[in-house]
């Protein structure tokens, strides 16, 4: 890896700094980069909301095409198969906790694996990483058969409570990477000053944290928002059933209705932007205040 | 510190006692299961390390194994390698940095079924927009998703597709170094490819760490978008773990099988991080 | 200003918490009124437990983008209408989302079941069967089984039992484009060589002869085994290892290399050989009943046809079909038990198979019902209808009845047998030793 003590520059280094860095062309290459790079993660949406205007054989013959007579059937479809407005509801409920405990529950936990030396430090550690690994196909029986037991099935809890367990690994994990990087003398002045261990979290970790708990606010709300499996197994009744249930629904073997698809994946994304500028704007304001001088 | 014993405590207990009762005993649950020939539910005869056994002999899931980990090899370079390469970059601009930002963002949140269909669209044989281009220009249609190339072209989207996410991890972690880091290091005259390599990167580093890891263990998961371009075919020449399992658990009822699998993802996922950590092993910064 | 922000994200979690909560406490109560309702039950006994409030729990594969699953409801409602006294909980969903089994089973194995569902009635029901979870309709009290026709009697298990009442039944066959026939001076496949012969002359065209793919070719793999071993090899146990089995599968291999098949066969799915068809790129495509729907709605309905796969083995006769019913009305034997429940469950399951009923929800999806028959059909579904009717014989898909791991083996060793890494008996023989 690299290293800090200084070094010469070699040949390289100094023509890279000297054609791209510093001057206009090496601006202007990174913008194309950047640009290109953006063009193919544009693509797929306008893909998505261009077809979501077509009729459902068109998507296939003609994927690529404009809609030459757009139509606005395959959204009349979606609201008729499913209660639209609760489902989005329901979504921000499940989701919006899952989120919530997440961010809670795993930064106390980073707080800790970061910043306190203890004896199972390593042993967790471990534990955490091999349960980024486990499979949902793995355990959603038996999570299925514990929420049969508890009487919740087809209710909110049915879903937070599994999904905060499955998401708490990776939210530690990240947040405590970036807490671990928090320089010593804030906790030793925050100690001076008489900060116990959770004001210290609350006063001073936290806030400086704010734009990693925002990233991975992010996304957890997005793989809580987009799991489809555990929601048709935990909630799959009209009352409760978050919005990613209605691309369940665009198949059967009479045919999938790519159109009635193409709408509904149009209408799950949309929240989800909004929710990611919404973070973004925050953990840009994070990034900003948090900057300590160090 | 004094006292931290009880605060460990209280911080770590929650979290691990919802994780610990809702996934580790779950996975305690499959790892029984991987010693049993079963449906899962009706059927069930304890039949040792027979699976384990069968494991060991079945080349499809040999096969899988080699192709996880080439796949991970890929995923672990260009997506981790890409995403630090666009971050850097969007840090340096000032004007349009928000939009890129967006932009980047925009794969991971169409569903992997959209973007399997999109990519099976684009590589069809008789419509695929590839080939459509081709014939435009007056070439042979290519078949491009055979024996030899469909690992690769699974890993195409693969990469593509979660670039976004590290993209926006290493982006935070770049933006908490402190000005005053560049300005000092303006002032020692270390400038453009020199302060990446020399500041931005050594500083990022357990960031760069997570998110290998999570390169790791996602590549070890990865199902969805496999299933719906290859299914893993033409011949399982593009199986992977994660669909194999699927397979054998959810389609052919053969849930002990399944779980032996899943035990082979953790501990595999569980060396190689383990791995990792050992060669990126070096005193974390602070600032 | 802090400080606010901190507050504010506190007051958002307590909100979402007690949501949460509230969410559960809903919930909570309407069990609460259950078990009310159920110690009512005990109270009053057999007095007026008509007018008791019953709630019964139905789960079906009617859902989503089924053509059934409206009419389906609207049944449901029906029948609150006319019984105000009871409830019924539509837990729905679509079969293709893949987790219907598991729910279904963990519910059965977790004292969790529905009062009534409509399921499959094949390989996957054996847990249900083998433990008892399901009710013999034939002894149960109250069950009316009569009007049906001969896709009763197809449900009848190797115990001798029927455990589930059919709806509606579906064929497979081999779905043929008869303008392009035409237009290509082909004669129509009715016999083998027919068949061969229409391979050879579309192979030379720009059109596919057979829309297939063969990963994923459960039709494929179905009707060459029929083809090459008649009704009696087709229907054979897999341990017997029949010879036909193999032969079906090393015959793909040899039409693959006359070039029945497009250059991608092996990664396409069943949706796009479907597309191939319906784009006319493609003569031929081995289908079942339920494609006719996707057919009219590309306004092809009427250009064509379905033929019985031509059989050529000794024995066999062309006319065989693949097919019958492969869903029915279960009871669960937990509702049946139930004094309060009983009553209701029965009704409705009557009340569901009653031939109104029957014909309502074939007529939206245009299968050949199990009782009754459908009025006012197009020409092309008539013949469908028919060819069922005169069929001498008629068996379930195969991997309705072999253990699953066994036919996915086969059915994905496929691409390998056409690309001639693998004989139809090595496959064969992986196959069998699987099933043990």
């Amino acid at each position: 890896m690299y290293s800090h003590t200084e070094e010469q520059l070699t040949f390289w280094e100094k023509f890279q700094e000297r054609y791209f860095m510093n001057s206009k062309a090496g601006k202007i290459f990174v913008y194309v980069v950047l640009t290109l790079w953006s063009m193919t993660t544009i693509f797929p949406l306008a893909w998505v909301l261009l077809n979501s205007f077509k009729e459902s054989r068109q998507i296939i013959t003609g994927t690529f095409n404009i809609p030459s007579d757009p139509t606005m059937q395959n959204y009349i479809n979606a609201f008729e198969t499913v209660n639209i407005g609760k489902s989005y509801l329901n979504s921000f409920i499940i989701s919006g906790s899952v989120v919530l405990l997440v961010l809670f529950l795993g930064g106390l936990a980073a707080f800790a694996m970061a910043r306190m030396q203890f004896k199972l430090r390593g042993l967790l550690q471990a534990l955490l990483v091999a349960s980024l690994l486990i499979p949902a196909f793995a355990t959603i029986v038996p999570v299925y058969r514990m929420m049969i037991g508890m009487d919740l099935v087809n209710t909110y809890l049915a879903l937070i409570i599994p999904q905060t367990a499955g998401n708490l690994p990776f939210a530690i994990l990240v947040i405590s990477g970036y807490m671990a990087t928090i320089p010593k003398e804030l906790e030793e002045a925050a100690h001076m000053d008489g900060c116990g261990r959770f004001k210290m979290f609350t006063k001073v970790f936290l806030p400086i944290s704010l734009p990693s708990f925002s990233t991975v606010g992010i996304f957890v709300f997005l793989w809580s928002y987009n799991d489809l499996f555990s929601s048709l197994v935990l909630v799959s009744h009209e009352k409760v059933a978050p919005i990613v249930v209605l691309l369940s629904n665009v198949s059967s073997q009479y045919g999938t209705d790519y159109g009635l698809m193409t709408a509904a994946i149009a209408m799950t994304i949309i929240p989800v932007l909004i929710f990611y500028l919404f973070a973004q704007k925050t953990f840009e304001k994070g990034a900003t205040s948090g900057a300590v001088k160090g | 510190m004094k006292g931290d014993k009880l605060y460990i405590f209280l911080f770590l207990t929650p979290a691990f006692a919802v994780t610990g009762i809702f996934l580790y005993y779950p996975f305690v649950e499959n790892i029984l299961q991987s010693f049993y020939k079963t449906d899962g539910f009706f059927n069930s005869t304890f039949v040792g390390l027979e699976n384990y056994v069968r494991l060991l002999n079945d080349e499809i899931a040999r096969g899988a194994l080699f192709n996880s980990l080439e796949l991970m090899l890929y995923v672990t370079i260009f997506q981790v390698g890409i995403a630090l390469i666009l971050a850097i970059m969007v840090n340096s601009i000032t004007k349009g940095a928000g939009f890129f930002r967006t932009t980047f963002f925009f794969p991971i949140v169409i569903s992997g079924a959209a973007i399997g269909l999109l990519f099976t669209l684009i590589y069809n044989y008789r419509n695929g927009l590839l080939n459509e281009m081709l014939v435009n220009l007056g070439f042979e249609r290519v078949l491009w998703l055979t024996e030899q190339s469909s690992l690769y072209m699974v890993a195409i989207p693969t990469i593509w597709n979660y670039v976004g996410f590290y993209f926006v991890i290493l982006l935070t972690a770049i933006q908490k170094i402190p000005n005053d880091f560049y300005e000092a290091a303006q002032l020692e005259g270390i400038t453009g490819m020199q302060k990446m390599f020399k500041l931005t990167i050594p500083l990022i580093v357990s960031d760069l760490k997570t998110c290998i890891v999570l390169a790791i263990t996602g590549t070890l998961k990865i199902f969805e978008l496999v299933y719906i371009i290859t299914k893993g075919g033409p011949a399982n020449s593009s199986e992977v773990l994660g669909t194999y399992m699927y397979q054998k658990a959810f389609q052919d009822s053969a849930m002990g099988y399944g779980a032996t699998l899943a035990v082979l993802i953790v501990v595999l996922g569980l060396t190689l991080a383990f791995v990792t950590n050992k060669l990126l092993q070096r005193d974390e910064v602070t600032y | 200003m802090k400080k606010f922000k901190w507050s504010l994200l506190l007051a958002l979690l307590f909100v979402v918490i007690g949501l949460a909560a509230c969410g559960d406490d809903e919930t909570g109560s309407s069990t609460d009124d259950t078990e009310n309702t159920s110690d009512n039950g005990d109270d009053t006994s057999a007095e007026e437990t008509e007018q008791e409030e019953v709630n019964l729990r139905v789960v079906t594969t009617m859902a989503g983008t089924d053509p059934a699953g409206e009419v389906f409801q609207q049944v449901l409602d029906d029948f609150q209408e006319e019984n105000p006294n009871i409830k019924i909980e539509n837990d729905s969903q679509s079969a293709d989302a893949g987790t219907i089994r598991t729910k279904v089973n963990t519910d059965f194995s977790s004292d969790n079941e529905p009062d009534l569902m409509f399921y499959f009635n094949t390989v996957d029901a054996d847990g249900l069967i083998e433990e008892g979870k399901v009710v013999n309709l034939e002894e149960a009290e109250g069950v009316d089984l009569s009007g049906y026709n001969s896709m009763l009697e197809q449900q009848r298990r190797e115990d001798g039992n029927i455990y589930a009442a059919p709806q509606s039944g579906f064929y497979e066959g081999l779905f043929i484009n008869k303008k392009l026939f035409e237009e290509h001076g082909v004669e129509l496949p009715t016999t083998w060589e027919q068949y061969e012969a229409a391979i050879e002359k579309f192979a030379e065209t720009d059109i596919v002869p057979i829309a297939a793919s063969t990963e994923d070719s459960y039709y494929v793999v179905e009707h060459y085994i029929l083809a090459a071993g008649g009704m009696e090899n087709y229907s054979a146990a897999l341990a017997d290892k029949n010879e036909a089995w193999a032969e079906g599968l090393n015959n793909i291999k040899k039409h693959a290399d006359m070039g029945a098949f497009t250059p991608d066969a092996a990664t396409i799915d069943l949706a796009l050989a479907q597309e191939l068809f319906k784009q006319e790129q493609a003569a031929m495509i081995f289908e079942g009943s339920w494609f006719w729907g996707q057919l009219e709605e590309a306004g092809m309905g009427e250009d064509v046809t379905v033929l019985p796969m031509p059989v050529y083995a000794e024995g066999g006769e062309t006319g065989e079909l693949v097919g019958g019913a492969s869903q029915g009305w279960f009871i669960s034997t937990k509702a049946y038990e139930d004094e309060a429940k009983k009553d209701a469950v029965v009704s409705l399951f009557n009340y569901l198979t009653s031939e109104e009923t029957i014909i309502k929800i074939a007529e939206a999806t245009g299968q050949p019902p199990a009782k009754g028959e459908l009025s006012d059909l197009a020409d092309y579904l008539k013949a469908g209808h028919d060819l069922v009717k005169n069929a001498p014989a008629v068996a379930l898909p195969i991997n309705d009845r072999i253990y699953p791991e066994s036919f996915t083996h086969m059915r994905t060793s496929v691409p390998e047998i056409v690309s001639g890494d693998k004989q139809g008996e090595e496959v064969l023989e992986k196959a069998v030793e699987m099933a043990k």
